[in-house]
């Protein structure tokens, strides 16, 4: 009995330790929509520090599920409001300022569209273009999960 | 062969002001043979527990060939016992379902290292010599005094040096009684065991030829 | 070892079935809940996947998404004739083709639309497009090939067979297989529906098309220009994709006012599947239920069977067997039943699922794929694992008894 129990606390102990390893990206950078870019200059949008330095990296970031354009989607964006209002209408500009495409590692439908989801993922900065989609996006978070908060 | 050295052994239970057993000195040579005779209640299979580490020893020593009981861990006493003791208990405890032959090979199957090679030639033997006719029959279906011929058997699979039965004739008629009496006696003799038999049979204490007597925890040869 | 344990099996068979039979079901009943709930979503999900923006007039979203993607027969009020025109001309678009509903030919839906819409399906599989009033285009599971002819009915006067007797169409191709609930449609020309209809450019939009019965001249060659004149006949929807992902947004926004009403499919969906979720939880949290039930059960039934058979193994321990592999036959013996109940569980829910699926897939013409994800995994190892750890009580109990406590009988 003393034995099995030993065991139990092992096995307890091992649980534990790979929650942990688990949770260990969380402690990395928080980012919110208003340190995505610097000044605006004439040339217009510039990268802030912040998003340079935190470029490869696990950021977690808190915003609004766009309703997804597809009903089963490897992506979404997120927006700093709720949509209502549509993300890409806001500026004339090619990229808004208050948008970041999370790609997940699978295809999958939602069920939080509209709701306010915080994103863990690696930051992913510069023009990139959606091979399968031809979507081209500034800021993004790859290998994301999420979850409503 | 197998020695025993017994001393100062002293066995209580909760309730009885009297020690269940109290045994100051007691020795058996390897291959002797003792029958103990008792009334009901005087101790007998708490003797044979001790003797046999299917119980602990709570005070004093019980040394076989110097491995002293009393300093064996219950794993240690279940490896032990599967090692050197064969034993024959008043009920057969067999198990329904499977064969005498399973039945007699059932313990050392269930080893981590299994039955030996030659174990099962060695069970049929054994079935041979106690006169169980058919070694296929499941035991359900098996008289008495022949399900006791299967335990007999199961008791001396591996040549143990030392052969206990406690009360092995006292729930079978006298004719079944006095053949597993010689079984056991001519077994333990062929094969030089130690043999320590509880038994209020007459016939059976003569056939072992040597007697002790436990009277409220006490022996007196 | 695994003799002794497959011995006692076979003496207690009627008893272990039964277990491992109820251990099924109950694995079943989870297993069937996810599987379904996930054939629903992803079917429904591929079925829109054409379907990027639906503009339709304002009203229900969710009637517009239903009566364009799922082909679900309501009536929907209709759009002024203008918005087509202005779509095609919108440099965002990629394509937008009008559909417009309310015939039907022995129950199969007889959709008006343009040939930007069967590109946008996927294109012909065999035969060809539209090049006259009177050609049509069947979805895949149309019993109908081509070179066969019909007389499409008003739908809502199919009871009454009102049919359009001056209306004959000639099956010209066949759609490749979509999985949505298009492959069981007719596809014809849009302007043929308004011919037929007595609907043509310019007058009556919203007039009952019962009074002014027209006739089609099926030979008339079709007219791309005519569906994007300003003064075409009102549409009830309109689907449109746009060039790029920023454009179906921009679209949608656009075109949401007091005219007419964008609305992404996914976007219904995906409020859908949150009630979907809602229900799957409750259904999930069911399932749970009886399982905690049926493993308590059987734990009450296994602990009884080893209490009765303490004895026996107190004995076979004093006889000379290993307490492990006692220990281990008693765990292995409750664990086997209950894994072959979690597998046979795990098929007969997929089963289910498949059947279910299947009279699903028949009556709406969406596939469903019931299909495992690794997430299954995770459930079906608790499961194992729940069932286990429970095995290991019975073990621990057979353990109890000492061995001279069970020869003493
Ligand atoms: N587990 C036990 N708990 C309490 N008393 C016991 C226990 N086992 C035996 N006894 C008591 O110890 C005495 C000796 O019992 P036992 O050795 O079984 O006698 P015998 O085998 O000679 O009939 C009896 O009084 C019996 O009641
Ligand atoms: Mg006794």
């Amino acid at each position: 009995m003393i034995r099995q129990s030993r065991r139990a606390v092992l096995l307890a102990t091992v649980c534990l330790a790979v929650a942990a390893a688990a949770r260990a990206g969380e402690g990395s950078g928080t980012l919110a929509f208003d340190e995505l870019y610097g000044k605006v200059g004439v040339l217009g949008l510039s990268f802030s520090d912040k998003l340079r330095a935190l470029k490869g990296q696990t950021v977690r970031m808190k915003g609004f599920m766009a309703p997804p354009l597809k009903a089963e989607a490897k992506f979404f964006v997120l927006t700093k409001r709720p949509m209502a209002l549509c993300p890409f209408c806001s500026s004339d500009a090619d990229w808004p300022a208050d948008i970041v495409v999370v790609y997940l590692d699978r295809a999958q439908t939602f069920e939080q569209a509209n709701a306010l989801i915080e994103v863990t993922g690696t930051l992913e900065v510069g023009s990139w273009t959606d091979p399968e989609t031809g979507f081209v996006s500034q800021v993004r978070i790859v290998g994301a999960r999420f979850d409503r908060v | 062969m197998a020695r025993l050295a017994i001393r100062n052994l002293v066995a209580r239970f909760p309730g009885l002001d009297q020690p269940a057993l109290d045994v100051p000195a007691f020795d058996l040579d390897a291959g002797a043979r003792i029958a103990l005779r008792g009334p009901s209640g005087s101790g007998k299979t708490t003797f044979l527990n001790m003797l046999t580490g299917l119980a602990r020893v709570p005070e004093g020593h019980v040394t076989w060939d110097g491995i002293d009981l009393a300093t064996l861990g219950e794993g240690a006493r279940d490896r032990w016992r599967a090692a050197n003791v064969g034993l024959v208990m008043q009920d057969f405890h067999l198990f329904p379902g499977l064969s005498a032959l399973e039945n007699v090979l059932l313990p050392r199957r269930l080893r981590w290292r299994g039955a030996e090679k030659g174990a099962r030639e060695e069970a049929l033997g054994l079935l041979r010599r106690t006169g169980v006719p058919r070694p296929d029959q499941p035991v359900e279906t098996l008289s008495r005094g022949q399900s006791q011929r299967v335990a007999v058997a199961r008791a001396l699979l591996g040549r143990p040096a030392i052969l206990v039965a406690d009360e092995p004739t006292a729930s079978l008629d006298a004719e079944a009684g006095a053949a597993v009496g010689a079984l056991l006696t001519d077994l333990a003799r062929e094969t030089g065991a130690t043999l320590v038999v509880a038994t209020h049979d007459p016939e059976l204490i003569e056939r072992i030829g040597r007697v002790a007597h436990l009277t409220a925890g006490r022996l007196a040869a | 070892m695994l003799r002794f344990i497959l011995a006692d099996l076979r003496r207690a068979w009627p008893g272990a079935l039964a277990i491992a039979l109820i251990i099924a079901f109950a694995t079943a009943l989870g297993i069937t809940v996810t599987l379904q709930e996930r054939a629903l979503r992803l079917g429904s999900a591929r079925a829109a996947d054409a379907f990027d923006l639906v503009i339709g007039a304002p009203a229900s979203e969710t009637q517009l998404v239903l009566s364009s993607v799922f082909l679900q027969p309501a009536p929907l009020p209709l759009m002024p004739g203008a918005v087509m025109g202005e779509l095609a001309a919108d440099p965002r678009v990629a394509w937008a083709a009008p559909i417009g509903f309310g015939d039907a030919h022995e129950g199969w839906p007889v959709v008006g639309t343009t040939g930007a819409l069967i590109d946008g399906l996927g294109g012909i599989a065999k035969g060809q497009g539209f090049a006259r009033l009177g050609d049509a285009v069947v979805g895949a599971r149309v019993p109908m090939a081509p070179g066969d002819t019909f007389h499409p009915v008003h739908a809502e006067l199919a009871a009454e067979g009102e049919v359009h007797q001056g209306t004959t169409y000639t099956v010209r191709g066949v759609l490749s297989p979509t999985g949505s609930p298009w492959d069981r449609a007719i596809l014809v020309p849009i302007e043929a529906v308004w011919q037929s209809h007595g609907m043509e450019a310019g007058h009556d939009k919203e007039g009952d098309a019962r009074h002014h019965e027209g006739a089609l001249d099926a030979d008339q060659p079709v007219n791309p220009a005519a569906v994007a004149a300003p003064n075409a006949p009102g549409v009830p929807a309109i689907v449109v994709r746009g060039h790029t992902i920023a454009d179906a947004y921009n679209l949608r926004q656009h075109y949401r006012g007091d005219r007419s009403v964008a609305v992404f499919p996914a976007e219904v969906l995906t409020r859908l599947y949150g009630t979907l979720g809602d229900a799957r939880s409750v259904l999930s949290a069911v399932a749970i239920a009886a399982q905690a039930l049926v493993a308590a059960a059987v734990l009450l039934v296994a602990l009884l069977h080893v209490t009765q058979r303490q004895r026996q193994i107190g004995a076979l321990r004093a006889f000379g067997a290993s307490r492990g592999v006692i220990f281990l036959i008693v765990w292995g013996e409750v664990a086997l039943i209950a894994a072959a109940g979690v597998a046979a569980g795990i098929g007969l829910g997929w089963l289910a699922a498949r059947l279910i699926s299947a009279r699903i897939e028949a009556a709406s013409g969406v596939a469903m794929p019931v299909e495992f994800a690794a997430s299954d995994l995770g459930l079906v190892l608790g499961l194992l694992a729940a069932a286990g750890a429970c095995a290991l009580i019975p073990a621990a109990i057979a353990y109890r008894q000492s061995p001279a406590a069970a020869l003493r009988g």
